[in-house]
């Protein structure tokens, strides 16, 4: 009985200091990375001159160190001294969020001195804004609800994944079950649209690129696609099956999960369509698809997380899809999919800087259509958004879970 | 009056008794915000109402509770039947003990694996059909494809209900979806069974047919919280009775008691 105990403390302590670690990591990593966005102003698609010093790899780990002893310092009896339990004590999420910037700060300044003042001005602004978005505001909605075990509902998830291979199997086979074509709609719809586009385009428009338009628009669309597929459906993951919710007990994740399983099946084949398209139009596959697991892998983290998020709060807030559609579609005008980057105005190209999904969807047009490597340097900032996207919106989604089914 | 098989001294009548698979202690739920739903006309009218509130008489909400300090054990083997006018907050109870919902105070342990049954037509995909929807339902409790393959002829029998199993579920009259839903839950063998006011489902014929299938289900030892109506199936299939009135837990004890009790307020 006593080491049961003892074993669930030791777990508590773990899942505290990881998680305390992990976020704080990917924040401080985000006030970095975009601290020299914003600083260099870095044109999506464009790489940095070769004599790029501002941000030495060095700043990675003295990150991960920073991170690494205020969590650690949350476990020591320090935290619960009466000087410092006020920025340590467990229950300050965001104090503790500023000892980690703090340190961050100071550690960067001291062992690495050529990095410009600007530069971590730039830093503790951005940290102290992400801090509030990623750090402040989820545990304003948490309040109340500790202890939720992780590991726990992992293991619980992973128990339950037959519940979503056949749910998802049968969405997919019950959304086509009563066409003529049937299945083959999950092929059809994305070329057709595909070709009527770039129809309109290349005959009306007469936008001129040097590859042919309909592999430079697919290989942006498909993706995007995912994405917006994604995030536009999760506000009726939970939603719209409110009354399953209310009246049997699952890991509610699973419902999120088969949302995002929806999308992605859909893009499998749509991808796969657009391969053979590729190949009939003369763009062949090259060597650089190496880096697609990794923008995929970006895509479905910073989808899932969004999703998370949505999903959660569309339950208490109805209007949520509403705004969504707003959001979405001025997100698509603001990400390279029906045009050339170089098309866009020059004012206006900070919008690609602070859109975590340009960089991505950019990726897989220099990838696909043009046969080039990915720009990884933007890519950094994507992939952090995502790690802080699926962090925040997992512990939204978690802090809700349990009351949706009040809310029917 | 009650016979609660009281808890104090663990170590006397530990070995004695059956083990405890459910424990609730003190629970309350509390529904306040939930009463409606957020919206900016309710908000400006609560806003100014605040801001005025020195010179407007305040209307004080007072908190909903479905569930008040509501404390018991069921020891395994145990076939619990809780009655109760509407709205005495005994489908919360269940949905509290299925971890559907969180308690707003106090503390449920359910220990073992337990199937809930609130709502038969729950988790159907009424484009599918019933034949492979059992696979779904199944999927709910934590039933693997491979475990489902062995019992569903069973289910498939139990139902009973002709060539409508390979036919979409949109189609079933409300009975059969009952018919199969019940027949899917009772297959399923858990611990712990969950049930809210299923036995009133179908014809008489089908009816008679799911209490015999719970009095099986109890003389194997398997633990039975339900809800019901009926005070005949209560008191001939239950130990042990608990009567619920405006969320509180009046009484607890022999079914007979208890229904006598509930009958005659």
């Amino acid at each position: 009985m006593l080491a049961a105990i003892q074993s669930t403390t030791d777990r508590q302590w773990l899942e505290d200091f990881l998680t305390t670690f992990v976020s704080h990591f990917l924040v401080l990593m985000g006030a970095m990375l975009l601290a020299v966005q914003i600083r260099l102003q870095v044109p999506l698609g464009q790489f940095l001159p070769p004599e790029y010093q501002a941000q030495p790899l060095l700043l990675y780990p003295l990150l991960a160190c920073a991170a690494l002893i205020t969590s650690l310092l949350i476990q020591t009896p320090l935290a619960a001294q009466e000087p410092f339990s006020i920025f340590l004590a467990k229950s300050h999420p965001f104090r503790r969020y500023l000892v980690s910037l703090g340190l961050a700060a100071l550690l960067v300044l001291f062992l690495l001195p050529d990095v410009s003042q600007l530069q971590m001005v730039y830093f503790a602004v951005t940290g102290l804004i992400l801090g509030i978005v990623c750090v402040a505001l989820p545990y304003r909605i948490y309040v109340g609800h500790p202890g939720n075990d992780l590991v726990e509902s992992l293991s619980l998830l992973w128990e339950r994944r037959a519940l979503l291979w056949i749910w998802l199997q049968f969405n997919i086979e019950a959304r086509y079950s009563q066409r003529v074509l049937g299945i083959l709609w999950i092929i059809l719809l994305p070329i057709a649209t595909s070709v009527v586009l770039s129809f309109a385009f290349t005959q009306f428009l007469r936008i001129q690129i040097d590859v042919p338009f309909i592999s430079f628009y697919m290989a942006a669309m498909i993706p995007y696609t995912l994405f917006s597929n994604g995030v536009i459906n999760s506000t009726s993951a939970v939603v719209s099956r409110i009354r399953i919710v209310a009246q049997v007990y699952f890991p509610r994740e699973i419902l999120v999960l088969l949302t995002l399983g929806e999308a992605v099946v859909d893009f499998c084949f749509a991808f796969a369509a657009m391969l053979v398209i590729n190949l009939l139009v003369g763009v062949s596959p090259n060597v650089n698809f190496i880096y697609l697991p990794l923008l995929l892998l970006t895509l479905v983290v910073m989808t899932l997380g969004l999703m998370f998020l949505v999903s959660s709060l569309t339950v208490m807030v109805r209007d949520i899809p509403q705004l969504l559609h707003v959001i979405m579609q001025l997100l698509f005008y603001v990400t390279p999919i029906i045009y050339p980057i170089d098309r866009f105005p020059e004012n206006l190209r900070f919008l690609f800087v602070v859109n975590p999904i340009a960089p991505i969807m950019q990726g897989f047009r220099d990838i696909i259509a043009y046969g080039r490597a990915p720009d990884l340097v933007s890519l950094h900032y994507s992939i952090v958004f995502a790690g802080v996207a699926l962090v925040v919106g997992y512990s939204t989604f978690k802090s809700f879970e349990t009351e949706m089914a009040d809310y029917v | 009056m009650s016979v609660i098989p009281e808890t104090a001294p663990a170590n006397v009548n530990e070995a004695a008794q059956p083990q405890e698979v459910v424990r609730v202690s003190h629970v309350y739920k509390e529904y306040r915000q939930h009463m409606h739903q957020l919206s900016l006309r309710h908000e400006t009218g609560a806003a100014l109402q605040r801001m005025l509130g020195r010179y407007v008489k305040k209307e004080a909400q007072e908190p909903f509770y479905a569930v008040r300090d509501v404390s018991f054990t069921v020891r395994k083997g145990e076939a619990v039947g809780i009655v109760g006018h509407n709205g005495a907050g005994k489908t919360t109870l269940l949905r509290l003990l299925s971890g559907i919902t969180r308690p707003t105070k106090g503390s449920v342990e359910v220990i073992g694996n337990f199937a809930t049954l609130i709502g038969v037509s729950a988790g159907f995909n009424f484009d599918m059909p019933g034949r492979r929807n059992i696979y779904l339902n199944a999927a709910f409790f934590g039933w693997n494809p491979e475990q489902v393959r062995e019992i569903e002829q069973q289910i498939v029998d139990f139902a009973d209900i002709g060539e409508f199993i390979d036919a979409p579920v949109k189609v079933y009259s409300s009975g059969m979806v009952a018919r199969l839903g019940f027949s899917i839950a009772i297959h399923l063998l858990p611990d712990i069974i969950f049930l809210d006011e299923v036995l009133s489902v179908g014809d008489a014929k089908f009816a008679a047919k799911c209490q015999e299938r719970i009095y099986g289900l109890r003389d194997e030892k398997r633990t039975i919280v339900l809800v019901s109506h009926s005070p005949a199936s209560v008191k001939e299939l239950c130990t042990r009775a608990l009567w619920m009135n405006h969320g509180q837990l009046l009484l607890d004890g022999a079914p007979e008691e208890v229904l006598d009790a509930y009958a005659s307020s």
